[in-house]
């Protein structure tokens, strides 16, 4: 995490737009199931660990709730509430692992755990909002599909902050 | 009152009438009312994803057995009110997608710091949009990502608030919210019938 004192708005409000347009892609994605979600908006969370203090972090991560919201809009539906509970349950732990850990844990490990946690209290909310005691029955193929996409949003992570010039470049400035 | 926000403020206005109604025909005509403002507002309609949420809703409510057995398959027990609940909750969770595309179809502006950083990270997600289709070649991926925030990151790109303003008409907004308290209305008056 950095430590800057006066927050970079416009680099959150960037990373945020960029969640969006990730959004965007994947929509256009075909995919098996119809609810089914690769999670590609989280990619500049998880890249934006490296970049941004825990404040930007946060409101980068409600930012993307909104903005998904607003563009898909869904931000007043109960598809509103999974997505918020979601993203604040994988920020948090993710934002966790990276302090607790630093370099001791790639980007694939925060990936796995904050879709796990993200999927976790999904479940959760199902069972309140829709399923009931239902909810049990549709656990266990969420959240092998979202590790499985974990896996490969990690790698691609890994991948990012390793090759990218644009990361590299903030990466340095925000030391 | 600024004109994006009349969609959104008309649409909390309706809410009440979908969460307290009880009479499943009336949710019903209610969820396709909201249905069709979204669709008037150059939303979409998509019909495999709500019948998956109406079944998938009406099954999970069947493994709770309640109220009158209508027939049973081998031993599961298919039971009226486990239906009727299911499909409330499903007529309910559709309206409430439809209606919030309807309320956030206007662009709605928000206020305070958060509003501002809103309107910036659209105002950068329009120029993302732009920028991706003029850059070539788009392989390798993360280079012509690269490519795409360096380009944004220019002054020529530097953020210029803009508003969205229609031409917002207030009657048609009074008629739809007129219609919803009606539908509820109804709900309430004939109450059993005809579930």
């Amino acid at each position: 995490m950095t430590h800057r004192t006066k927050m970079n708005v416009e680099f959150v409000a960037l990373l945020a737009a960029f969640a969006l347009f990730l959004s965007t892609v994947e929509y256009m994605i075909p995919k098996p199931i119809p609810f089914m979600r690769i999670g590609l908006a989280n990619l500049p969370l998880i890249i934006g660990l490296g970049v941004l203090t825990y404040r930007e972090y946060f409101l980068l991560a409600l930012l993307k709730v909104i903005g998904q919201g607003l563009i898909s809009g869904t931000l007043f539906s109960y598809i509103g509430l999974f997505s918020l509970g979601g993203t604040l349950a994988s920020s948090t732990v993710m934002l966790l692992l990276f302090i607790v850990f630093k370099e001791k844990i790639s980007l694939l490990g925060i990936s796995i755990a904050g879709a796990t946690a993200s999927n976790v209290v999904q479940i959760e909310l199902a069972r309140l909002v829709l399923f009931g005691s239902a909810a049990r029955f549709i656990a266990p193929p969420f959240l092998i599909a979202g590790l499985i996409t974990s896996i490969l949003l990690g790698l691609f992570a890994n991948r990012f902050v390793t090759t990218s010039t644009w990361y590299k470049k903030h990466k340095e400035s925000s030391l | 009152m600024k004109k994006n926000n009349i969609r959104l403020l008309f649409g909390i206005a309706i809410l009440p009438a979908l969460f307290f109604q009880n009479n499943i025909t009336a949710l019903f005509l209610q969820t396709l009312y909201a249905i069709f403002l979204a669709l008037s507002s150059g939303r979409k309609f998509k019909l495999l994803p709500n019948l998956i949420l109406l079944v998938g809703l009406s099954l999970a409510h069947l493994l709770q057995p309640n109220g009158l057995l209508l027939f049973t398959l081998g031993s599961f027990p298919i039971t009226l009110g486990s239906l009727i609940l299911g499909s409330h909750k499903a007529f309910l969770l559709i309206s409430l997608i439809y209606l919030s595309q309807y309320m956030v179809s206007s662009r709605p502006t928000f206020p305070g710091k958060l509003g501002a950083l809103i309107s910036m990270q659209l105002f950068y997600f329009g120029q993302i949009s732009l920028t991706w289709s003029t850059i070539v070649p788009k392989k390798p991926f993360i280079g012509a990502i690269d490519k795409l925030l360096f380009q944004l990151e220019e002054p020529s790109h530097d953020y210029k608030e803009t508003f969205l303003s229609k031409d917002e008409k207030i009657l048609p907004k009074v008629i739809h919210l007129i219609l919803f308290w009606t539908l509820f209305s109804l709900g309430k008056v004939f109450a059993n019938w005809p579930l």
